[in-house]
Formats: structure tokens, sequence, C-alpha cells
């Protein structure tokens, strides 16, 4: 029997570590959600086999609630599983990975329901599910078809477990604070509020009110023009006289881009037809890094 | 004779996708075994998430021989010719045999083309389908580029005699290979199983909790809920198309109960009921004596161990946590519309973009009261009311609770102004105006919803016309086609007797109007086939003009359709022939019309008299039919015709050595088919 939050981390590490995955950590810039990690957006691209999972801490600052919503807030983590190509029994893993949290597919009603999944910022989408648990959506189930506009082959699926709700599940909560973020028997025991209740706060106000929309709009223009700048330099590089295609720091200027957007929008002087506009930005970004990339991992193919 | 199980089996198919698919399965299967000749008994189709099933009863083992006739060369060709051609059909010189055509003659051979084994020929089927199938979205995965609607695992194909070993038919679709087992359901029985039978394919999977007919699935549903609220001072909500989608979702369902907590009683039902539909596809159990919502009903894909205890645990804190979501929401709305007015909150529409080239839900909202204020002025309703409703009927886009659930977007509107105190027909206009939303779904009730719902139609569709954003293809992001129909529903019924050209008041550039009117007319004519409304009665109707009053031809399709079944349709077809073909011959010869008057003084028989009379009597009775929308006795006047027409081409000879005389019975005749013509344009009609 599970009783705290890390402990689930660990059991899902475990088990697709047990898989043959990669145990990566998390991607170290701010990101709305797992997919953005360059581990899934840039690795699902091209023809190379690739098995990974991490956790990925995400930031949507729209939902944030002051710390006072029991499900919601504006930086949660998720638990991330891209699989490539696809294996033909992914569905059945992913049942195996709940049973080794404690969810017993005999007493759970575990279901796949239509849920086609999209990113229009990464020009990237989907076909799969969600998956409800007793009517609880825990995870999003996604077959790669795009990515940054480009046809994703072979296939990758894509596992995202949301892991306060699944969290809040298994350890039979209703509210995410109350979570055991460690042993909660131990002396030095923690909940999930005790860590992160006060930041929740601080970054709400300062997400909704106090957020400076002069020096972001700036800072989004500049990291646009940035992520172009990289990938537009000469491809070789002055010192080794070889093909550097610089794709990893011209996408973390994309995902920069992205979080930037993101903040505007909850600071609410976002238009919607401006927030079409913006969205396309970003998206022109990730579609000429996921170009770039496919150009550097072709490169290496042929060395 | 044995019988056939093609058994898909995938990850789950999207329940809405589901029964189509089974029904093309079966267009495309029994298309594919009349192509090859392969008789059968029956053919049955089943889906469930996992699986779409073909079960063929008694399948031919072989296909039916058949003759072709196959020509060689001409007669008197190089006889290297005609032994090239034996030797090509597999015959001697001898066996060939000559035949006369338009273009000579010709040497032929009937090649028999023998019966082929059921086996080859279902296999070439199943690849066929398999690799045509036309889902509305379909994907890759690992691999490969074979597309399906999810990932496809396993395929059971196989032929099933009595007492013999199952016979598999081989194919192999993107890696898959063909088997003769299946299995059970996902989490109570997921072994495999390989039935001995078709029938035994059937029951076994009963056995292994699966039930393939969707029918069954839904009756069982609803039963087994009836059966939970069953003298429980407690009544269930029917949806129907929740029904289907639930049985869309499981293969063994499960109906299991549970309580509403006590904090959101008070919550009004409409946003209990959608919340608890949309998101949890819940039904919803009413209480009798209070008329609460107070229970939700769920249906669960599993026999637990613990008899559901923890399904329904799991469900209801779910509920629990989106409850307390909508609460919150709801009273900070209350807050605020208390401390101003829920009238007030319309000045934020002005920044919610409706429509980048078309301007803000502010400017929409303007557009919908002016062109609500024309509508209702002609439909005699109260013009101050609708203008009113109009005001207010998106307000509620600027909601918290719309903005965290949008599909209670009217609904909201109509509570609030409800709470306020506002006019019932106000509130009821707010939230009834977006019906119809669905093929099911009601028209609005009153008519102060009916004109805002038309307004807010008309509004969208020629805004988009004019800024030339229409549906093409499969393309149809502002959902232009559903509005048009839901338009035209409104109109055919609340039965308004309007023209189009009366809704569409607004200055629309001559070729953009008629291109929204031909636009309007071919939805109609979608609409009404697929209630079953012949094709040549429409064309008959409708005349290749443009659609002008909905209401008005449907009438005239409608009654047109009744009397077609009637013993007098017949009898108006002759009266309208004879007149109607003599005269096309006789303008296609002379390149005349004829549509004069007739003389009375140039008629030289009683006949020529006696039709003229009736004809003068017809017209008229015609005409007070047709301003009542009458159709069906203007029809049936028509048919009084029959006997004087008759009599007039039994006793009258239309060629008359004078020209007069002649031109001046053509005359007559057009004086038939022009009141003929007034009623419909019957040369259309099929007998």
């Amino acid at each position: 029997m599970l009783r705290s939050f890390q402990e689930i981390i660990f059991k899902l590490n475990e088990f697709w570590s047990d898989c043959g995955c990669v145990i990566l950590q998390p991607y170290d810039l701010e990101v709305g959600a797992g997919t953005f990690h360059p581990a899934t957006t840039l690795k699902a691209l091209g023809k190379k086999h690739w098995h990974a999972a991490y956790v990925q801490p995400s930031r949507r600052p729209t939902d944030g609630r002051y710390g006072e919503n029991p499900n919601r807030l504006q930086h949660f983590y998720q638990y991330q599983v891209i699989l490539k190509p696809s294996p033909n029994n992914i569905q059945e893993l992913y049942i195996q990975s709940l049973e080794k949290i404690g969810i017993d597919r005999t007493l759970h009603d575990i279901r796949f329901v239509e849920d086609d999944w999209e990113s229009p910022t990464l020009g990237a989408w989907g076909l799969g599910w969600e998956v409800w648990c007793d009517g609880m959506e825990v995870s999003q189930f996604t077959y790669f078809q795009q990515v940054g506009g480009i046809d994703c082959n072979p296939v990758s699926g894509e596992i995202t477990y949301g892991l306060e709700r699944i969290a809040m599940f298994v350890l039979g909560l209703d509210n995410v604070m109350d979570l055991p973020f460690n042993n909660p028997d131990s002396e030095k025991s923690l909940t999930y509020g005790d860590i992160f209740r006060q930041a929740e706060r601080e970054y709400s106000r300062w997400n909704f009110d106090v957020a400076n929309p002069e020096v972001l709009l700036s800072h989004f223009q500049d990291y646009e023009k940035e992520c172009k700048r990289i990938l537009s330099e000469k491809k070789i590089d002055g010192h080794l006289s070889e093909s550097i295609v610089m794709v990893q720091p011209a996408y973390d200027y994309c995902i920069k881009a992205s979080h930037i957007f993101n903040l505007l929008d909850a600071r609410g002087v976002v238009s919607p037809t401006e927030r079409q506009n913006f969205i396309a930005r970003v998206r022109d970004l990730a579609k000429m890094c996921a170009e770039a990339f496919l150009e550097s991992e072709q490169a290496q193919q042929r060395k | 004779m044995p019988d056939l199980v093609l058994e898909l089996y995938s990850e789950e198919i999207p329940a809405r996708m589901q029964e189509k698919a089974a029904e093309h399965l079966r267009e495309s299967f029994s298309l594919g075994l009349t192509e090859e000749r392969l008789s059968f008994e029956r053919l049955e189709v089943f889906s469930t998430p996992r699986r779409l099933v073909l079960i063929v009863w008694d399948l031919a083992n072989h296909s039916d021989s058949f003759f072709e006739e196959k020509r060689g060369p001409r007669v008197g060709a190089p006889t290297k010719a005609l032994s090239g051609f034996a030797r090509s059909v597999g015959a001697k010189e001898s066996e060939l045999y000559k035949k006369k055509e338009s273009k000579g003659e010709f040497f032929f051979y009937r090649l028999e083309h023998p019966g082929y084994l059921s086996e080859k020929l279902i296999s070439k089927i199943t690849l066929k389908v398999a690799h045509g199938f036309p889902w509305q979205k379909s994907m890759r995965w690992g691999d490969s580029s074979f597309r399906w609607v999810r990932p496809l695992r396993s395929i059971l194909c196989a032929l099933y005699r009595a007492n013999q070993e199952p016979k598999v038919i081989s194919l192999e679709i993107n890696g898959v290979f063909s088997s003769n087992f299946t299995f059970g359901h996902p989490s109570m029985c997921p072994g495999k199983f390989s039935p001995h039978s078709a029938q035994d394919y059937i029951s076994g999977l009963k056995d292994r909790k699966v039930i393939l007919d969707f029918k069954q699935r839904k009756n069982l549903i609803w039963e087994s809920a009836s059966k939970l609220v069953k003298g429980k001072n407690a009544r269930l909500i029917t949806d129907n198309s929740l029904l289907n989608e639930v049985a869309g979702l499981v293969e063994w369902p499960v109906v299991l109960m549970g309580k509403i907590d006590e904090e959101f009683l008070e919550l009004p039902k409409e946003i209990l009921q959608i919340s608890m539909r949309e998101h949890q596809k819940f039904f919803s159990v009413i209480r009798i004596d209070t008329g609460l919502l107070y229970k939700f009903v769920v249906v669960a894909n599993l026999e637990s161990k613990d008899d559901g205890k923890s399904i329904i645990e799991g469900n209801s804190r779910v509920l629990r946590s989106r409850l307390r979501d909508a609460k919150f929401f709801f009273n900070k709305d209350l807050t605020e519309i208390k401390r101003k007015n829920f009238d007030a909150l319309n000045h934020r529409l002005a920044s919610v973009t409706f429509h980048n080239k078309i301007g803000s839900q502010a400017d929409r909202v303007k557009e919908i009261r002016k062109i609500s204020v024309n509508i209702a002025k002609l439909l005699n309703v109260d013009a101050g009311l609708c203008d009113h409703a109009a005001s207010l009927c998106k307000t509620d886009l600027t909601t918290y609770m719309v903005s965290e659930f949008p599909e209670l977007q009217g609904v909201m509107g109509s509570i609030y102004c409800k709470i306020e105190g506002q006019n019932e027909s106000i509130f009821n206009a707010i939230s009834d105006h977006y019906k119809p939303v669905t093929q099911n779904d009601d028209v609005p009730k009153e008519m102060i919803a009916v004109v805002v719902a038309i307004a807010d139609r008309v509004f969208t569709l020629t805004r988009f016309w004019i800024i030339d954003e229409k549906p093409s293809g499969s393309k149809d992001p502002f959902a232009l086609r559903r509005g048009a129909i839901s338009l035209i529903r409104i109109l055919l019924e609340k039965k308004l007797d309007i023209k189009l050209s009366d809704l569409i008041k607004q200055s629309l550039k001559y070729e953009i109007a008629q291109d929204l009117y031909q636009f309007f007319t071919e939805r109609f004519k979608v609409y009404l086939i697929e209630k079953g409304y012949s094709h040549d009665t429409l064309r008959a109707c409708l005349n290749k003009k443009n659609l002008e009053n909905p209401y008005g031809t449907f009438m005239q399709i409608d009654q047109l359709e009744k009397f077609r079944k009637t013993d007098l349709f017949p009898r108006l077809m002759d009266a309208y022939r004879r007149p109607n073909n003599i005269l096309n011959s006789e303008e296609n010869r002379t390149k005349k019309r004829y549509e004069l008057e007739p003389s009375v003084e140039l008629f030289d028989t009683t006949e020529e008299n006696s039709l003229m009379a009736n004809l003068i009597s017809i017209e008229k009775s015609v005409s007070v039919f047709l301003l009542k929308k009458d159709y069906f006795n203007a029809l049936q006047t028509l048919a009084k015709l029959n006997d004087s027409v008759e009599a007039f081409f039994e006793n009258v000879t239309i060629n008359s050595q004078v020209q007069e005389e002649k031109d001046n019975r053509l005359h007559l005749c057009n004086k038939v088919r022009k009141i003929m013509h007034s009623v419909a344009n019957f040369s259309e009609l099929r007998i």
C-alpha cells in the first residue's frame, strides 16, 4: 500500500525502468506540460527508437487559485512516458503501471474515452484517449501523428499521468494540499500543501496582477528573435569545422517564448485575436526547430 | 454450409464511430459477397468498444460459376489471329462460334469461370474492406503506414462447419495475422478464447463478459437503471443520446447509483444535470416529491470484487470536486449580479471577439437585436420583448460559470435572469435560442425564443457569407450547415410562412444573396431527403429554382407526396401528360410557344367548349386553394380535369387543316399545362 506522493513517483520510475526506459530528470526550463521536454517533442521526430520516462514540473499560470482550490494548481507534476515506436502491448503496460501504484483493475473501472490531443503551439497532434479511473481522468494516452507539423514515423506512444490527481485517487484524498509528500508516519512528514501552498499564493498573485506585461512582451520578442537567429546561423562550427545545427538551444528559446505567452495570457492582456497570433508565432518556432532536428539527425546518421 | 466470423479487435474505438463503422462493414461486405457471387443466408454486424464484428450465416463453399462471352477476331481474319485467340482462352478452334454484331461478324468463345473457394474470396474481400475503411479520423501506430481508427491488435477470421475444426482464413493486415481466437472482457476475462462455432463465438463471449449487440447493451442499461430507482420515490431523466454514448463505452454494462452531496442540492438543476452529463456521462435522478436532482446513475464496465463500492466512491469524489468548482463560480457570478445587474455585464462583451473579420460579441448582439426586431414585426410578435431578450442572449458568455463550463451557455443566462426576476419569456428565450443544437433536439417553444433563434442564425450565416468563409467539403468550422438546417427546422416546425428574402433583409450583394439562397436550397433538400421525401417530388416543387419560402414549399412537397399515394394521382398525371407531350413536340417542331388565351369563337366541338369551361372554374378554385397553401385540395381539383381532357383527346383532332384552329387547340392544351404548373412541375414526377 502506497502512502505518499513521492512513493508513487518511485514506483512509476521502477516500473518504466524495468520496461527498458531511460529515466530522465525534469527539463530545466518552465514548460506547460511534459510534452515540451525535448525528450518528447524532438525525440518523437525522426527514425531513431527512443524509450524514456520522467517527471516534469509543469506550469499553467491561468490555473493558479492561490492554493485554495482542492484540485487546481498553477504548478504541478506530470509523469511522462514516451515509447517510440509504440509497442503492441502499450495499453497493457500502462494498466500494469497503474497496478504497480495500487490501482487494481478488478476493483476499479478503467476506461479509455476518446480524446484527441492537440498542441497548437507545438504544431503537434495525435489520436488517443483520456483514461478514466472510476470517472476520474488520470492520464492522457496519445499516439503522436505529427509534431512541429511533421509526420511522426515511427509513431510514438505518449502516456502522461497527472501525478497529483492519481495520488489523490490512490491515497483517497479530496484536497491536493493534504497529500502526504513523504512518509506520513515519519517525524519529518510533510504534505503537498506544506511544500507548495505558499508558492501557489505567490505565483497566483504575480501571474494575475503583478507580472509586468511590457517586460514580458519584450522578452517574448527577444526569445522569438533569438530562436530564429540561432537556426539561421551557418551550419559549420568555427572551431571544429564540422556541421553543428544548434537545435536544442533554439528549441529552448521556443519553450521560453511559449511560457512567456502563457504568462501574458494569465495576466489578461491578450485579446482573442492576438491570442491566435501568439500561438501561430510559437508554432512557427516549433516547426523550424522540428525541421532543424530532422536535418541534424540525418546528419548524424550519415556519419 | 459454413458460417463466417470476422472480428477486427482493436484498442478502444470512439463511441460515436462504432455504429457507423458496423454499418459500413455490413454494406461493404455484402457488396463484396455479391460481386464475388458468394451466396449466403444472413449477415449480421456488431460493435463494442474493442470489436467490429461480422457474422455471415450459411455462406456458400464456392462462388457461383458463370460464363463470359469473349470476342475474338473478325471472321475472315488471318488464321494466325484465330489460333492465337483460341490459345488465349484455352479452347480448340472448333469450339469457337460466329456471331454477327453491328460492327460485323466475329468469332466468340463461351469461357466458363468456375466457382472459387470462399476462403480465397473472403480474404480478398476482407483486405479490400479493411484497406478502404472510411473512418472519420484514423491514425498510424508503431512502424506502420496502415491506418485504422485505433491500433488494430488481433483478427479472428474463420469459417465454422458443424462437427469440424474451425478453418482459419489466412490473411494479414499490418503485421497482424488472422487466427481463430479472440479475447474476453479486458479486465474480467482477459484470456484467449477459441470458439468452435459462430453461435459459440457469441455465447462464449457473453460468458466472458462481452455483450456484442449494441441494442442489447442499451436495453440492459436502461432496464437496470430503471430497476435501481424503482419504488424509491425517484425518477430517471431520459436521455437517449447519452444512453447511446454510454452503450458504446462498455462491453459489459454494470449500472450503479450514487448520491449527490447535500451541499450541492441547492444548485440549479440544470447545472447539476449538464455537468454530470457532459463531463461524467452520468444519468440524473430526480426525487419525485421535492423535484430535486439528488442522485446519479453511472454505467461502469466492470463487475468489481466489492460490488461497485469503490467505483461509486471514486465517481462521487470526482463529482464533488466538479460541483465544488461550479458552486464557487456560481456564487461569484451571483455576487456580481447582485451588486450590479445581469445586463450590466454586457459591457464586457465588447472585449470578447466573435470573429476577427466580423467583430466582437457586442457587435454581434447589436445586430441580433436589429434583426430580431425586424422579424418580430414580420411575425407579429412583441418587438420590445424580442429586443430585450436579444440584448441579453449572449451576456452569460462573460460569466465565470460559462468561462469554466462552456456547455452551460444560454442555461446560465437564463438562470441569472430568472433569479433577477425577469419575465419568463425572456429567460426562456436566453436558454432556448440556441435550440435546436442537435438533430434530436426540439426547436424553441415560445415565439420570443423563436425570433431570437432565427435572428442569431440569420446574423451568423449572412456575416460569414459576406466575409466569404463558407463551408467547403468536409470543412465547416463554424457549423454553418447545422445553422442553416436549424433555421429551416424552426421555420417548418413553427409553421412560419415567411420568405427567406424577408429574413435576410440586409444589404447583401445580389450574387452573395443568391449564393446563400442556393446554400439554403441544398440544405433544405438534404434535410427532406433524410426525412424520406422522394427526390422527384422535391424537383417538381422546387422546379430548379432557389427556395423562397421554406414553409410554403415544404407544405407543397408534403402534400404532393401524400397525394401521390392516392388513386387520384394517376388520373392527374394522365390529364397532364397528353397535353404536355403534344405541346412539347409541337413547340420543338415549330419553335413557337402557345401561350395565348384560347379563343372561344374558334371552338367547333362540345369537348373544346366543356374543357374550356372546366378550366375556367378549376383555375379559380385552384388559385383559392393555393392562397391558403391547401395544395392537397388544389391537386384533387386538378385531377378533376381528367374526364374533360380525355374526352377532348378522344374526340378532337388537334391537327386541323385550319392553322388557326390548330393553334387555338394548342393554346387550350397550354392552358391545361399552365394551371397544372401553378401547383407543381409534374413533368418531373415518375408514376
